[in-house]
């Protein structure tokens, strides 16, 4: 609390200037636009401002009587401009609609720049617009978790998961939001695919690292998805068939509003029960998902906004009258959000939501049923405040109250074996100022408390982050401090059974510092390089102990875990972009060491994860000749990590008749040697085409174009070892359509 | 932007052609030469005979006796009583023998064994267990969970009358839980002749040819005394015995680091928890100055005759 006292004191007085506020939208169907450029240019130096998540902004302190050109821009878009000048006192309301650039010259590839305040804060910070995501080549459906494996300092495990590795953090460190609802496994296909549908999400934000106040709860990053508000000017429909999958996008506008509606299945299933008969055995699968918002403005200060996701997959086998499997997993998540302008420089938004995850798993084998369930649902209650206090300091804060309910229930041949009831609550509540002491400098001074009630945690966690920038280069630095209260069990293979367990009394919950700094080069506004460095130092980490005993009688987290592992990831990443123009790409290189350490696994000694990549290289390019679009990407990188055979033994099976003699492998140090090195070319080729008042794109596209078969993992058994390699080349082709 | 391109493309053609492996550079550092050591000690029993290996470089194919460490000196040792192993003649070099005299193991016991050979030495020790009792052997309904009917033990009468239909009901133990570190389960055919039972669409014909007479479980707890027995670990009709051993400390943690001994080893690659093919790690053995088990365990057993269902 001291720290706002000092933030207030700092503030000077601006009773009698002038306040101009107001929403941004997109003109053509207005969507509202977060992170706008605001910028009242007058004979003193120029007053600079952003719109927030929801499209508001506000300037305060505006001196009077002195002619001001306000342009107001946003990438893609014409920019405002008008000249205003103020009265004394004066309160102006000026709510911006802007025209797209694309709508005026149909042909002309979208020029513009974008500097919203993120990207100029925060190093580390990725926005990636849903329109790239569906240029690149992809396998079957443009997925955009699979999209963000191609920026520098992300990496996959594989082909086969979609699952996030950000800066030498696993998948559990990565917070992932979908309109502010956190979604607990985003992943269909065991984690093939994300739960992402690219029709219904408007903008994609991630954090790689250092994320500011407003977020908490994970070790390493934030992955922010908006899901689109729908068409406030006419209906849209737009869709898509790939070999896949089905996609349907409804949109349109309400008396004061707008709605969206969409939806993506799978036609697997119908295809197999095509082959399926007496003697042939197929199991059954589909996903499929569902998004819908509604929005209502019931005046011109108080917005509503309800939004909803439900997605599903159901995996059944059934092999006999003795045998059969299934296994259904999905996420549900609502939301209900007020937002309301309290005064021109006070904006205020409030959220009620519900997010629940549950997998369950049931095999019959031989007549020994076996059942696996488990769910995370939370409720939570989240206020964040948007003061606009000066020329010089936009204050937000925000408070959080989740609360959690875990089940964990495991059954062998009716016996229960465990079952785990959790009910935590945590408390959140943040407070930064984002201060411009100068035109070139802006510096974001956070701090985030929070309790978790499972082992009564308290953490106070300081953030910050500035930038300088002189002439076409900008200097960027942040740090902070970082803790973690859920664990996900999680197998790059089969992501439907992962599960969350919070931790409890009997381990420290996961703690990270992070530091990055980078430096930003814009010669124009077609290229721009970046080079950031970062380090992250990890405390408490846990893993799932694999040597548990089948139907141990755990309590605990202690009980079940391996505790007190300690770790850290650093790195150096570079970032060559060319953003427009007929070529567009970019280029990134990532060099990075990440180690952990338990005092229980590899005998005490320090060891590099699986995913831990010296070196990566990617390379995403897309050129534009009239109709006609060419995609390519490619990946080049340090072989993954796996632990190598160091001698082979002969022990007797215990138990078992005369101690029937099994040959065995000894390890060598954990992950002490490397797959060969990963290598991907994929390409892509679109026509877009116009029939019936119907715009349609049809594409065709190839994954793994050198059918390279990529190592995965290595078995190790008496005879020779096995490596395990990943997806040949995947040809697709599929057809997107709007109207 | 263009020569970018051009040159990227042209490096992906030169890299992107699929790579051989040296098969060589899956092998780490050669630990070859360590002693292997390889005694279970059961309560009531005699002395186990000791079997002394060593490891081989990890590209050999197979381990054959060559391994055998013949010249070791083998020596147990409880309380105040040492007991010096012999080589066990007639048996493979690597084996020794307990002296003729050694009285049986005892429970709630530390045992200690050394093994030398060559300037290597290998240590180790284990409690036994104290005496385990299976208290009630049943078959169960599946459904209710109710006892149909009670299973005679080998001390009460003929076990031969215990006939359970294949997958009709379930067989369910009760004992007393020991302060015993946890429980180990063997299932053994006892007649070599008799017919399989299995007739699922799981298998195939060229499987059910191969299955094993003889199986066991992985480490569990069973802190409420019960076990239920699973009926996918019955194949063949006929007379069968299940062992329940209380085990200690060395053989509980090997027998839950060691997966092989309960399955097939692509079976812990897609483990949770970890990444594929992140679960190969050292087993626990909890011998010093080498590798290997030297546990114990208290053991008892039910008997019973698996009959076919009516329809096979």
């Amino acid at each position: 609390m001291k720290f706002l006292w000092v933030l207030l004191l700092l503030l000077p007085l601006s009773v009698r200037a002038a306040t101009l506020s107001g929403f941004i939208a997109d003109q053509s169907n207005g969507e509202s636009l977060p992170y706008a450029n605001v910028m009242l240019k007058g004979s003193d130096r120029p007053i600079v401002a952003l719109s927030n998540v929801d499209g508001y902004y506000a300037i305060q302190g505006v001196p009077e009587d002195i002619p001001y050109v306000l342009t107001i821009s946003y990438i893609g878009y014409i920019s405002f401009q008008d000249t205003l000048t103020f009265r004394t006192g004066e309160t102006r309301r000026l709510d911006v609609q802007l025209k797209p650039e694309l709508i005026v010259v149909e042909e002309i590839v979208v020029e513009g720049k974008r500097e919203e305040e993120e990207q100029r804060i925060q190093p580390g910070f990725v926005e990636v617009e849903t329109a790239k995501i569906r240029e690149m080549p992809a396998i079957g459906e443009a997925d955009i978790l699979r999209s963000l494996h191609l920026l520098p300092g992300i990496q996959a495990a594989s082909d086969i998961s979609s699952g996030l590795y950000i800066r030498g953090g696993g998948p559990d460190q990565t917070l992932i939001l979908l309109d502010q609802m956190p979604l607990y496994n985003p992943s269909h296909a065991f984690g093939f695919f994300s739960t992402f549908n690219p029709d219904a999400i408007r903008d994609m934000s991630l954090h790689k690292g250092a994320y500011p106040a407003k977020y908490g709860g994970r070790l390493g990053s934030v992955l922010d998805v908006h899901n689109k508000d729908g068409n406030r000017k006419g209906f849209d429909a737009s869709g898509g068939v790939s070999l896949i999958a089905a996609r349907l996008t409804l949109e349109g506008p309400t008396p004061e509003g707008s709605w969206m509606v969409s939806g993506r299945r799978t036609y697997i299933d119908p295809l197999l029960s095509f082959i399926r008969d007496e003697d042939t055995d197929v199991p059954t699968y589909y996903f499929y998902d569902l998004n819908a918002k509604l929005n209502q403005d019931f005046s011109d200060n108080d917005k509503v906004q309800v939004s909803g996701y439900f997605g599903r997959d159901d995996l059944s086998f059934d092999v006999d009258e003795d045998s059969f499997f299934g296994i259904r997993w999905g996420n549900t998540a609502f939301l209900g959000k007020w937002t309301h302008v309290f005064s021109p420089a006070l904006f205020g938004s409030f959220v009620v939501a519900s997010s629940d995850y549950a997998s369950k798993i049931e095999l019959n084998i031989l007549d020994t049923p076996i059942l696996l369930s488990n769910s995370i649902s939370d409720f939570t209650i989240k206020g964040d405040v948007d003061w606009f206090a000066a020329r010089d300091h936009a204050i937000s804060g925000g408070f959080l109250a989740t609360h959690y309910n875990f089940e964990f229930n495991q059954e062998f041949n009716r016996s229960s074996q465990f079952d785990l009831r959790l009910k935590p609550n945590l408390l959140s509540a943040y407070v930064q100022d984002h201060w411009q002491p100068g035109s070139a400098t802006d510096i974001r001074l956070g701090l985030r408390s929070s309790y978790f009630s499972a082992g009564e945690r308290f953490h106070v966690e300081p953030r910050l982050s500035m930038s300088y920038r002189r002439g076409n280069w900008r200097w960027k630095a942040a740090g902070g401090s970082f803790h973690q209260y859920l664990q996900l069990v999680t197998t790059e293979l089969f992501s439907g059974g992962d599960y969350w367990v919070p931790l409890d009394e009997s381990v420290e919950p996961g703690r990270s510092w992070q530091g990055v700094a980078g430096v930003e080069w814009e010669p124009s506004e077609r290229y721009q390089a970046t080079v950031e460095a970062y380090y992250t130092d990890m405390a408490n980490l846990i893993v799932l102990d694999n040597r548990i005993a089948a139907d141990i009688d755990a309590t605990t987290v202690e009980d079940t875990f391996v505790s007190g592992g300690t770790g850290y990831a650093t790195g150096v990443e570079v970032f060559l972009q060319r953003r427009t123009g007929r070529l567009t790409g970019w280029i990134g290189y990532t060099l990075g060491w990440t180690r952990r350490k338990f005092a229980e696994l590899n005998q005490g000694k320090t060891f590099p994860p699986k995913y831990d990549r010296r070196h990566d290289v990617s390379f995403v390019s897309n050129y534009r000749l009239g109709r006609w679009s060419f995609g390519a990407n490619y990946v080049y990188g340090t072989g993954q990590a796996f632990t190598p055979a160091s001698a082979r033994y002969s022990l007797r099976s215990p138990a078992v008749p005369h101690r029937q003699t099994e040959n065995l492998v000894l390890p060598s140090d954990r992950n002490s040697a490397r797959l060969l090195p990963y290598q991907r070319l994929d390409l892509n080729v679109k026509m877009r085409f116009r029939a019936f008042e119907v715009n349609g794109e049809f594409y065709v596209q190839v994954f793994n174009v050198f059918n390279r078969r990529n190592e995965w993992f290595v078995i190790f058994d008496e005879s020779d070892p096995d490596v395990v390699k990943m997806l040949p080349i995947v040809p697709t082709l599929g057809i997107n359509f709007n109207f | 932007m263009k020569y970018v391109v051009l040159a990227v493309g042209c490096l992906m053609l030169l890299t992107g052609c699929e790579a051989e492996r040296d098969p060589s550079s899956l092998f780490g550092p050669d630990a070859s030469g360590v002693l292997v050591v390889d005694a279970l000690l059961i309560v009531d029993q005699p002395l186990p005979r000791v079997l002394v290996s060593e490891t081989v470089k990890a590209n050999a194919r197979g381990i054959d006796r060559l391994a055998d460490v013949g010249d070791a000196e083998v020596v147990i040792t409880q309380e105040e009583q040492t007991f010096v192993y012999r080589p066990s003649l007639g048996f493979f070099a690597g084996a020794y023998r307990p002296p003729r005299n050694a009285p049986l193991v005892l429970p709630n016991t530390a045992y200690h064994l050394r093994v030398r050979s060559q300037g290597r030495e290998a240590t180790a020790q284990t409690i036994t267990p104290g005496r385990f009792d299976i208290r009630e052997a049943a078959l169960i309904d599946d459904e209710t969970l109710e006892v149909i009917r009670s299973l005679n033990r080998y001390e009460d009468g003929n076990v031969q009358e215990n006939r359970v239909v294949y997958q009709d009901g379930l067989l369910e133990m009760r004992f007393d839980p020991l302060p015993a570190s946890g429980y180990h389960i063997a299932i053994e055919s006892l007649d070599p002749e008799s017919d399989l039972v299995v007739y699922s669409d799981l298998v195939d014909e060229d499987e059910r040819a191969e299955f094993a007479r003889y199986g066991s479980s992985p480490a569990f707890e069973a802190a409420d005394g019960i076990v239920r027995f699973p009926w996918f670990a019955v194949a063949y009709a006929g007379p069968h015995v299940i062992r329940i051993y209380a085990v200690d400390k060395n053989w509980f943690d090997l027998i839950r680091s060691v997966p092989e001994f309960y399955q097939d080893d692509e079976g812990n690659a897609f483990q949770p928890g970890s990444l594929a093919g992140d679960n190969f790690e050292r087993p626990l053995f909890n011998v010093d100055g080498g590798i290997g088990i030297f546990g114990s365990a208290s053991v008892d057993s039910v008997g019973f005759v698996v009959l076919p269902r009516p329809s096979q």
